[in-house]
């Protein structure tokens, strides 16, 4: 068992208890980014919930990740505010720009793109939240200072 | 010191800390979390880095919630000590420092301004409410309570939001806190707790509108039928707060707990108090991390005080809660697949009866309750029943939250007493609609509401009337359409979402909307023909009348009320080929006016997909085939020679 995958502290958060099992997930997942199968695994052993019921309640929930992220994680929200305000003509546009369908990763690992229903800023439709960061009222051209702004970025270093 | 002097002496200390902060320099920011996303974050920055450059050092910096305005975000107050608040409007980073450095030299940056708070007024009477000097400088700016916007609300639930800093207890305790947790457990009986909040006429705010005391009172019951052979003891009990909001497109709850996080775990706790629970849970989403830390925050500083925990007040009540994070499930916001959730479960719904009020989490007697009925309940309880149930219709008592969005002017939170029309919450508070287009529609209840047409606009808000029109009142979701939003497009939009929420448990719903969705868009591409009108139509009403949970039994209501009132597109997307309001993909096209294009080639280097052809020499045009509808030609071309036509 690798060391960097120690569970332990989360689940004595929740006193290794298994009706806690979705905050457990989310802490974990909180903690690497996505839920790495050694931590799945680690898990139903010491909260004794076989791997397959895991499973079932992993893939139930959209929050729940298998895959590491991307460095950039482009989240586009399509709830109904941002529709009406042309979050659907943003997505096909950003889709396009970076060659990726929403809930792929770019083959280099640099860029991940999702879809959210709401993230509650409704009010600054259509939004974007990228690695965190939410930026409302977007346009074409901020989208593009978005992207650019990441390949900027990426240059610099 | 005993326990209720003890809870005196810590309002009193409050009181005084808050009437303190008045005799100091404030500079207050609107750090919810749409304020964050207008640049709050870098508004902060800049006044941080102001401040030191202007040597200005005796200045408290504070946060404070969404106070609902959130189309004049970034807002940043500036309170000199002892003068009324004064409200800056859309601040960028730049314009900081002359605002600064103007309000604290006696002079204001007028054209900025947005409003200012006159009076410190308190809803819940416990302290003096009280007015400002005002200096002469400030004569004529708006009071917040004249503005447009404002002046037809009446803000009860809304309370605090905006007002208070959500992380300092103190402020909230200076403004009534707690008062109606203390008289609760120190002077009334559950009972008690229970008749009052009957007869005040509260409905639950999370869309079906239950009479909350009633619900209480089952689960007060629950216990009285359990003390059967075996169970000497009392039956745990639980009481959890609904604060999924799956709505997509409502906010109201997210800035209840951003902006007042105490008012939530008060009315919990004495929800708890009154059914005989001592364990709660928030079951909150996890698209809000901001909600959830401020939550914490809260949780941490109410155990501190003892308002949580062990013998509250003395008395021998005993509530703790805990905060479960949802992980991206609509239909999680359904009581019982809550509980599922809750568990540890998948979150799928199941029949009722029976009621979670009679079996719930662990089988136990639970009860489930919306943000802002919750939040509701402290305020009914110190100011009256008959104060609350003076407010509002026949059919609902109080207030309602909304979260107002889309194609209107100011959008944000909007707080009216029922009965209120939908006139004048989306063109006297909402200013109308933005730009010069027309108003179509108003969608009322998320997906599992309807589209009410410009000839209905005149109908009071409240649970029947909205029904009435094949809507529901929801928890608050309002999105205003204009002609540029197509109603078909829409109802296909909410069907995507649906089947994609759908938890596949019953065959009407997982099925039913998957096929509904596939007529939506043979419609939406040109593809059908009339006959699917009714096949459409008896579809929705078969999953109405037969899916297992609130989820699939409301699903149809967008297709069916966008069939009632917009019939018309319906037709032109089939019979003619045609989207009205240039959204559907296909049925419209894009063509470059020559009169007004200048051959800069904007359109092409901007189009994703190598549409437009041509060059400077040439000019350009767009091929339509190829074209995804994503607009930014149409966006980004300088002399909007870019047209979308039919
Ligand atoms: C599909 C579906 C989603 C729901 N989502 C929510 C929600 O996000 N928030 C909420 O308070 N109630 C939601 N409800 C209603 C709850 O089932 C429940 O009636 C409510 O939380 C009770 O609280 P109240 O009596 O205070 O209204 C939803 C219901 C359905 C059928
Ligand atoms: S709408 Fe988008 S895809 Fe179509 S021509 Fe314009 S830029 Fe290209
Ligand atoms: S962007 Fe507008 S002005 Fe420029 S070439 Fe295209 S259509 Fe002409
Ligand atoms: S609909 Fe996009 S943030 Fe709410
Ligand atoms: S987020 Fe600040 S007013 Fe809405």
């Amino acid at each position: 068992m690798n060391a960097d995958f120690n569970i332990d502290s989360i689940l004595a958060r929740y006193n290794f208890d298994s009706s806690a099992l979705i905050q457990i997930l989310s802490d974990a997942q909180d903690k690497y980014g996505y839920l790495p199968r050694e931590v799945l695994e680690d898990i139903s052993q010491k909260i004794e919930v076989p791997l397959s019921k895991m499973w079932g309640v992993i893939s139930f929930y959209a929050l729940f990740k298998l895959k590491p992220p991307a460095k950039y994680n482009i989240t586009v929200c399509q709830g109904t505010a941002c529709h009406v305000s042309g979050a659907k003509r943003n997505l096909d546009y950003i889709e396009s720009k970076l060659n990726l369908k929403a809930g792929e990763h770019s083959p280099d690992g640099k860029y991940s793109l999702e879809t959210v229903a709401c993230i509650g800023s409704c009010a600054l439709a259509p939004t974007i939240v990228i690695n965190g960061k939410v930026y409302g009222r977007n346009t074409v051209k901020t989208i593009d200072k978005l992207l650019s702004g990441l390949e900027e970025g990426e240059k610099n270093e | 010191m005993n326990k209720s002097n003890h809870f005196h002496y810590i309002t009193e200390e409050a009181i005084l800390h808050s009437k303190e902060k008045h005799n100091k320099n404030r500079i207050i920011i609107g750090y919810g979390t749409c304020g964050i996303a207008a640049g709050a974050e870098e508004v902060l920055k800049e006044v941080q880095q102001v401040l030191h450059e202007l040597k200005i050092d005796d200045v408290i910096i504070e946060k404070t919630g969404c106070i609902g305005c959130c189309s004049y975000e970034p807002l940043m107050d500036i309170e000199l000590a002892n003068s009324p608040r004064v409200s800056y409007k859309n601040v960028k980073p730049e314009e900081v420092k002359e605002i600064i450095d103007k309000h604290f030299g006696g002079d204001l940056k007028k054209e900025k301004v947005f409003c200012m708070f006159d009076e410190q007024e308190n809803i819940i009477q416990y302290q003096e409410s009280w007015k400002y000097n005002i200096p002469q400088i400030y004569s004529g700016l708006p009071t917040f309570k004249s503005l447009p916007m404002l002046k037809k609300q009446k803000r009860i639930t809304l309370r605090n939001v905006g007002i208070i800093d959500p992380e300092n207890i103190n402020d909230y305790l200076a403004r009534g806190g707690y008062q109606a947790l203390y008289k609760t457990l120190t002077t009334l009986s559950p009972k008690e707790v229970i008749d009052e909040i009957k007869s005040s006429g509260l409905r639950g705010r999370g869309g079906a509108g239950f009479p909350t005391g009633v619900k209480w009172e089952f689960a007060y019951n629950a216990e009285l039928s359990k003390t059967t052979e075996d169970s000497i003891e009392k039956t745990e009990k639980y009481v959890v707060c609904n604060a999924d909001e799956g709505d997509p497109g409502a906010f109201m709850d997210r800035s209840l707990i951003e902006g007042d996080p105490h008012s939530v775990i008060e009315g919990l706790t004495i929800a708890a108090y009154a059914i005989g629970a001592n364990k709660g849970f928030i079951y909150i989403r996890a698209e809000y991390p901001l909600a959830i830390k401020r939550l914490e925050i809260a949780l941490k500083q109410a155990y501190e005080n003892h308002f949580l925990g062990d013998n509250i007040f003395g008395t021998d009540f005993h509530f703790s809660i805990e905060i479960r994070k949802g992980a991206g499930a609509f239909v999680c916001g359904e009581e019982t697949a809550l509980i599922n959730s809750i568990m540890g479960l998948r979150g799928e719904p199941r029949p009722r009866p029976p009621y979670p009020a009679v079996s719930g989490l662990w089988e136990k007697p639970t009860i489930i309750n919306n943000v802002k009925t919750l939040v509701t309940v402290p305020v009914i309880l110190l100011n009256g029943a008959k104060w609350f149930s003076s407010i509002g219709t026949e059919d609902t008592k109080g207030t309602a939250v909304f979260a107002l969005t889309g194609d209107v002017k100011n959008s944000g939170l909007v707080e009216v007493p029922m009965g209120t029309t939908l006139r004048e919450i989306i063109f006297d508070i909402g200013g109308g609609v933005k730009g010069d287009k027309q108003f179509k529609a108003v969608q009322t209840g998320g997906p599992s509401g309807g589209c009410i047409p410009f000839s209905l606009i005149d109908t009071p808000v409240d649970f029947a009337s909205l029904k009435k029109l094949g809507s529901i009142m929801g928890s608050g979701g309002m999105i205003v359409c204009s002609e540029s939003t197509c109603m078909v497009d829409l109802a296909r939009y909410f069907m995507t979402f649906i089947a994609s929420e759908s938890c596949g448990k019953c065959t009407p719903c997982r099925e039913g909307t998957v096929r509904a969705l596939e007529m939506l868009e043979k419609i939406t591409s040109g593809d059908a023909t009339l006959d699917i009108l009714t096949d459409l139509e008896q579809l929705s009403f078969v999953i109405k009348d037969t899916a297992l949970c609130g989820l699939g039994q409301t699903a149809p209501n967008p297709i069916l009320s966008t069939l009632k009132y917009f019939r018309e597109e319906y037709i032109e997307h089939i019979e003619q080929k045609v989207c009205r309001a240039k959204v559907c993909p296909g049925l419209f096209n894009y063509v470059i006016n020559d009169d007004l294009c200048i051959k800069c080639g904007v359109c092409q280097n901007v189009c994703p997909v190598d549409a437009v052809f041509g060059s400077k020499e040439t000019g350009f045009f767009i091929e339509n085939r190829l074209c995804i509808s994503c607009n930014a030609c149409f966006e980004r071309c300088p002399k909007k020679a870019i047209e979308k036509v039919n």
